[in-house]
């Protein structure tokens, strides 16, 4: 360890433990309580990264999620992330991190011959040099890809668990400062039910890096332990720390990521707990005290590694007992960052001199400083750095009268450390997602919330530019009452705790620093260090004529990324007010979107992946299917069996055979799946006869009918037959697919345009189990499982009967999807199995045989019979279909009207005709599209295309069914479906009933 | 009669009498256990008719439930609010006579509310019941759903619909103080995938599977 | 991730609710009374407005129960939810540039 860095004493660290780290393949070592960065530091390791597009050398700037530059790939692949802040990396005993960005080391990058080109690569250089030859940007953009990186995503599957969650609470409190925490302490005594969410590891905000404050009385920190003591002993309060609240929704749903084991070495994180959990939080309330980032100054030669932020070089000695240097400048506009001179001071860094902007610098902690006898440099400006992969000096000029110019000559202070401080920028990005309306201050330079926001949302501390720790506290537990109030708690007032504490004024605002050069030439002055943004490019956007802030943030990318303007949106949207001479809050900001800081994609998935993913849906002969080999296919959610191959067999032989068994013996196919509607009322032939398209109202009780239903456009939307089980009951059934949007369309049209109408809709779809009987030999074998008379006499075609079978209740239809006579035996579900089984035992006389999904796709296409979504897709009418004789003349329903519009009506829409190949043996493929003319290569005028084919063992040669454009009048003609490969297959249109069609088996 | 010893539960194949303990360790916050074959009833009428809630009163030993609400009534009985004219009777699986009872009594019943209307639906088999137990409870409720189940908003005798997931559930919380209890009613083709993500949600509490009734 | 009060069930999320469009755009008593551009109207054309809306949801995964709402759609605020076939309610219109 080196020695120098790593502070004697101080800090929140544990140095009775060493761990051990890795960094950039070197061996590291640090203790219990030091961030990546903290040990990076202590370690003297000042260069940590290379920049997004310049490959400059960088170092770590801040000491929280601001941080520009320290960007860091943590893990190994496959259980790595990329673009974590080394800042809010917590050390653990084993952690791996590797620089971004760099190729092929940290030390010696072949990028940064971007840097010495970089007057080549201004601001929208890609966006005007690589779009020529337009078919070229595929090219270049892999190449810029590959030198422009944030991270590598990990290419195997992500080995961990992740969790996610709703959480409810009166009060959500985001930000576990001193604000925060008041805030919280009020509520849960009035007994709310608080949630605090904290992005660090620690409460207690920036007094974990100014331990010196007092809170009544007493050390600061006593006062945080004894708040997180209170609040953690609450039944009603959720504290979550090491969770970032990232993304503010509307009616106050806040998203947080918490990372719950990340900071455990691998083999110490508890195998029952997820490593990163997602909180859904809806809050009745929520406080932000969110506190503020510190901004940098702009000048030139600002992102070199050494140049800090004030406040941060305070964290590392205070909090982490690290000194960031061994010879420090401060260069600062305001009073407030003399308090990292006084702490390095205090720390036993020498510091070189204070370079102050303002005239005549003045101010408590100013006051100090001269004390301590600080040589400060009044009204001057750091002009220029230098060193190349760590700062070794700074150049400090007196500024012109104006302040806009440098007057005098330049100065050269040795410094390996420059700390920075602009001012302070108030955390706004939640409030402002939460539709909250920010206002500039131009005392504090800053853009604050304005006073009565949204609903629900209040702001407390820093966050509304209040600095003074006294006025946190207050601000804070101000919030608190007010939102236990508002939520009609009953609160006892009592004082807030007491603090001294002052802000960080005076100060002296000036976004862009003058150098001895004009601005883009002589050195870049960085803005925004993440994206390598410059002054200057702001300036070439504007000249270009950009004027919207909007605009500017897209062409110079300013403000985008993991950074999302925390530390440059300021000194942006100042440098473009100062060079369009407009008042900076004309300007306005740019959108703060979510996240605030990156999320995990496995945060976002929780437990929903691999078997989770979705719901698989079974039906209750499921387990049959699985012992007997089934192949399965998923329709919708449902896993149906597709097929049940015979050892040796493909789909093919398995289908023909299964095709086969059905016309010739006795088939056997779980119908389960089909969309089951109970309606019953008065009205229920009323309403019967307005969804469908025929008339229903003649039904007579114990027959069921065929029924097409449209959508009010006049398409096909979805079929089924429905039966009538009573005087004022029947039980309709959907394609499997459509049963809840066919429950929704009826309840829609039932709840919002017809509410007169008496009728009750339950979905009953699982209340029973379907075992579909079909061919031959169904009704012999069914009859040794009932007593329920099956004969045509009794049972014809499209009736229904009720009884037992196989010792379940049972409802008997006969109707028919294969074009043989078929029952359809329903019982409850859970006797299912058990009537599957039975039918099966009583069928093998006769050579029952199961059939899937692909067996009763070819039987109803050997019939013409249509699937919906198969020849339908929503732009397909009944009469496209040839099913005008479904179509009601004598009464109004769904879809009639459009059915009449001119478009509906025209002789060339495609229709629905059966395909005949001119090789009986030759499938086509499903999708294929069909040309009349053929052509040596396309373009071709296509007239339709295939919607089923199969080959139909029954029929003994292929066929197919197809849209083609005025196909009904087309008969006997010839199409051709060109083929990827050149070839094409001939067919003729025909009548898309191949067997069968006068439908004597099917009422046999 | 029909023969009950056929009836398979949505559950069958998981094998969880292997896994299923008669109580619940003290390390086990959470416990699941498969309740199949629970009676229910889907009754729709006009709940403002006085004449239709005596009615129902009479068959089922309690009121009318108010919005979001379960009362017990007689046998065992609980009927739960589903909608403004709708509401389950859940019974254990021994009181399914109550399906006839209701149906003829709802057919005496039309009759006599000359123009209203009502209707009966037997849905025994239309759900199966996951029970959730335990101080974790609601946690692992939580990680699923989006309702806010803090005794505050959803106390003993609430009930719900919503999701759990991406099932579909009715959620009746019925428990005394000493033990949280909800019972989740969804479709039998979800019971798996409910199943195995509540088992996989709580892996974190100490999951316990305990002994179907 | 609104936060809906469905008239019946009270304040859900609005994962648990379907969208329905804009209300009260009622199917014509008679639709052959109207021609093709009107009928194309009734049912292709829909409000799209940034203020105050008046639209239809259905507590989808909860009641099932299809009701009313009042939104603004800058700001996303319900400002009224009232039942199907009510009149909307009269509320301030807001003027969004």
């Amino acid at each position: 360890m080196t020695r120098k860095y790593r502070l004697a004493e101080g800090g929140l660290i544990d140095r009775s433990k060493t761990i051990s780290f890795t960094f950039n393949g070197e061996r590291l070592t640090g203790h219990p309580g030091d961030s990546l960065a903290s040990a990076l530091l202590a370690n003297g390791k000042r260069l940590v990264g290379r920049s997004f597009k310049y490959h400059r050398p960088r170092g770590i700037v801040t000491a929280g999620p601001e941080e520009p530059n320290a960007l860091v790939q943590v893990g190994r692949d496959p259980a790595t992330d990329p673009n974590l802040r080394a800042t809010q990396v917590e050390l653990f005993d084993g952690l791996t991190a590797m620089p971004q960005n760099a190729w092929p080391s940290l030390e010696h990058d072949v990028g940064e011959v971007n840097s010495a080109l970089s007057r080549f690569f201004p601001a929208g250089f890609y966006y005007k040099t690589f779009m020529w030859p337009a078919g070229a940007w595929e090219t270049y953009e892999e190449v810029i890809r590959s030198a422009a990186g944030l991270g590598k995503a990990p290419t195997g599957k992500d080995p961990d668990r992740y969790d996610k969650t709703y959480a409810h609470c009166d009060l959500l409190v985001v930000g576990g400062g001193p604000a925060g925490l008041a805030a919280a302490l009020v509520a849960a005594r009035a007994g709310a039910r608080v949630i605090l969410a904290e992005q660090d590891s620690r409460l207690g905000g920036r007094l974990l890096s100014e331990p010196q404050s007092e809170i009544d009385g007493k050390p600061a920190l006593d006062w945080v332990e004894a708040a997180e003591e209170e609040l953690r002993q609450s039944p009603e309060v959720r504290v979550l720390t090491r969770t970032n609240a990232f993304a503010y929704f509307d009616h106050n749903f806040v998203a947080l990521h918490e990372q719950v084991t990340d900071h455990l070495p691998a083999d110490e994180r508890p195998v029952e707990l997820p490593r990163q959990r997602l909180w859904k939080v809806r809050a009745k309330q929520v406080v932000l005290a969110t506190g503020a980032i510190e901004r940098p100054l702009v000048f030139c030669g600002n992102d070199r590694p050494g140049v800090m932020l004030a406040s941060a070089a305070s964290s590392y000695v205070k909090r982490y007992g690290v000194a960031p240097g061994e010879r420090a400048v401060l260069f600062t506009n305001n009073d407030g960052g003399y308090r990292a001179a006084l702490d390095l001071l205090d720390a036993g860094v020498r510091i070189a001199a204070v370079v102050d902007l303002r005239e005549e610098p003045s101010g408590p902690l100013t006051e100090a400083a001269k004390e301590r006898g600080l040589r400060i440099l009044a009204n001057y400006a750091v002009v220029a750095t230098k060193g190349r992969k760590l700062l070794t000096s700074v150049s400090a000029a007196r500024l012109s009268g104006d302040g806009k110019s440098i007057s005098g000559a330049p100065q050269e202070l040795e410094c390996d450390l420059l700390m920075v401080s602009g001012g302070w920028n108030p955390t706004v990005h939640l409030y402002c997602q939460a539709k909250g309306k920010i206002t500039w201050r131009e005392d504090i330079a800053g853009f604050v919330p304005e006073t009565g926001g949204p609903k629900g949302v209040s702001c407390a501390g820093a966050v509304n530019g209040v600095y003074p720790l006294g006025d946190c506290l207050r601000e804070g537990q101000q919030a608190g009452v007010a939102a236990a109030r508002t939520l009609g708690m009953e609160v006892t007032e009592s004082a807030a705790p007491q603090a001294e504490g002052q802000d960080f004024l005076p100060a002296r605002w000036m976004y862009l620093v003058p150098s001895t050069a004009p601005t883009g030439h002589g050195g870049k002055a960085f803005v925004d260090q993440q994206n390598d943004v410059t002054a200057a490019d702001l300036l070439l956007a504007l000249r270009e004529g950009y004027r919207s802030i909007e605009h500017v943030k897209r062409y110079t990318t300013t403000g985008m990324g993991t950074d999302q303007g925390k530390l440059g949106n300021v000194n942006a949207i100042g440098i473009v007010a100062e060079h369009l001479g407009k008042p900076l809050p004309e300007v306005g900001v740019t959108t703060f979107r979510p996240p605030y800081t990156p999320v995990t994609f496995g945060a976002f998935m929780g437990r929903d992946v691999d078997a989770l993913l979705d719901p698989l849906r079974k039906t209750p002969i499921d387990s049959w299917h699985v012992r007997s080999g089934a192949a399965f296919e998923d329709v919708g959610q449902w896993r149906r069996a597709w097929y049940y191959p015979k050892p040796g067999e493909d789909i093919h032989k398995a289908v023909n055979r299964e095709v086969a068994a059905v016309r010739q013996a006795v088939g056997i196919m779980d119908a389960s799946t089909l969309g089951k509607i109970d309606i019953q009322g008065p009205d229920a032939a009323e309403f019967l006869n307005r969804v469908y398209t025929n008339a229903w109202k003649k039904l007579a009780v114990g027959k069921a009918r065929y029924g097409l239903m449209l959508g009010e456009d006049g398409m096909v939307m979805d079929d089924g037959v429905t039966a009538r089980l009573g005087e004022n009951r029947y039980l309709m059934t959907t394609t499997t697919g459509n049963a809840a949007s066919v429950m929704g369309h009826l309840e829609e049209w039932l709840q919002t345009e017809w509410p007169e109408l008496k009728v009750y809709l339950t979905s009953v779809t699982e209340q029973f189990a379907t075992v579909s009987l079909a061919g031959p030999y169904a009704r012999t074998v069914l009859a040794q499982l009932t007593d329920i008379d099956l004969s045509p006499n009794a049972l014809p075609h499209m009736c229904l009967s009720e009884g037992e079978v196989a010792g379940a209740p049972a409802r008997v239809v006969r109707v028919s999807f294969t074009g043989e006579a078929a029952f359809e035996i329903n019982v409850p579900s859970s006797y299912g199995l058990a009537v599957w089984e039975a039918c099966m035992r009583a069928g093998e006389p006769y050579g029952i045989t199961p059939y899937g999904t692909e067996a009763m796709h070819v039987l109803r296409a050997e019939k013409g019979y249509i699937i919906i979504g198969q020849e339908t897709d929503g732009s397909v009418t009944p009469i496209d279909l040839g099913m005008d004789w479904i179509l009601s003349k004598t009464k109004d329903y769904i879809g009639r009207r459009s059915l009449k519009r001119p478009d509906i009506l025209k002789s060339d829409r495609k229709q629905l005709v059966g395909l005949l190949t001119e090789n009986p043996q030759t499938v086509l493929p499903e999708g294929a599209q069909l040309v009349e003319e053929l052509k040596a290569t396309p373009p071709m005028t296509m007239v339709g295309h295939v919607t089923s084919s199969y080959y139909s063992p029954n029929c003994g040669h292929s066929i197919a069914l197809a849209l083609v454009k005025g196909g009904q009048a087309k008969q006997g003609e010839t199409l051709f479906a060109p083929m990827l490969d050149g070839g094409r297959i001939a067919c003729t249109i025909t009548s898309p009933v191949f067997f069968d069609p006068e439908g004597e088996r099917l009422r046999a | 009669m029909p023969n009950t010893h056929l009836r398979r539960s949505p559950l069958a194949q998981l094998g969880l009498g292997a896994l299923a303990t008669n109580a619940r360790g003290p390390e086990q916050n959470v416990a699941l256990r498969s309740i199949p074959f629970q009676t229910a009833i889907n009754l729709r009428g006009p709940a403002k008719d006085d004449r239709f809630a005596r009615a129902v009163e009479e068959i089922v030993g309690t009121p009318l439930p108010a919005a979001c609400r379960a009362l017990p009534g007689k046998g065992d009985l609980r009927l739960l609010w589903l909608g403004p004219d709708e509401w389950l009777a859940v019974a254990p699986p021994d009181q399914a006579h109550l399906i006839g009872v209701m149906e003829s009594a709802f057919g005496v019943l039309e009759r006599a509310l000359s123009g209203q209307h009502v209707a009966v639906n037997d849905v025994n088999d239309n759900y199966t019941t996951i029970e959730v137990s335990g101080p974790r409870s609601i946690d692992l409720l939580s990680k699923g759903c989006p309702l806010d189940l803090h005794p505050s908003a959803f106390p003993s005798g609430s009930c719900a619909q919503s999701l759990v997931a991406k099932a579909e559930v009715i959620l009746d919380r019925d428990d005394k103080p000493s033990e949280l209890r909800f019972r989740l009613m969804v479709r039998p083709s979800f019971a798996e995938y409910l199943w195995a993500w509540l088992s996989d949600a709580g892996q974190e509490y100490g999951l316990s599977v305990l002994t179907s009734p | 991730m609104l936060l809906i009060e469905c008239p019946y069930c009270g304040p859900r999320s609005e994962e648990e609710f379907s969208y329905g469009g804009e209300a009260h755009i009622l199917r014509p008593a008679d639709p052959d009374a109207l021609n093709d551009e009107q009928w194309a109207d009734y049912l292709f054309m829909q409000g799209n407005k940034k203020g105050v809306f008046y639209e239809r949801w259905v507590h989808s995964h909860g009641c099932r129960r299809w009701f009313n709402v009042a939104r603004d759609t800058l700001t996303y605020e319900i400002l009224a939810i009232y039942p199907m076939g009510a009149a909307p309610p009269k509320l301030d219109e807001r003027h969004y540039v």
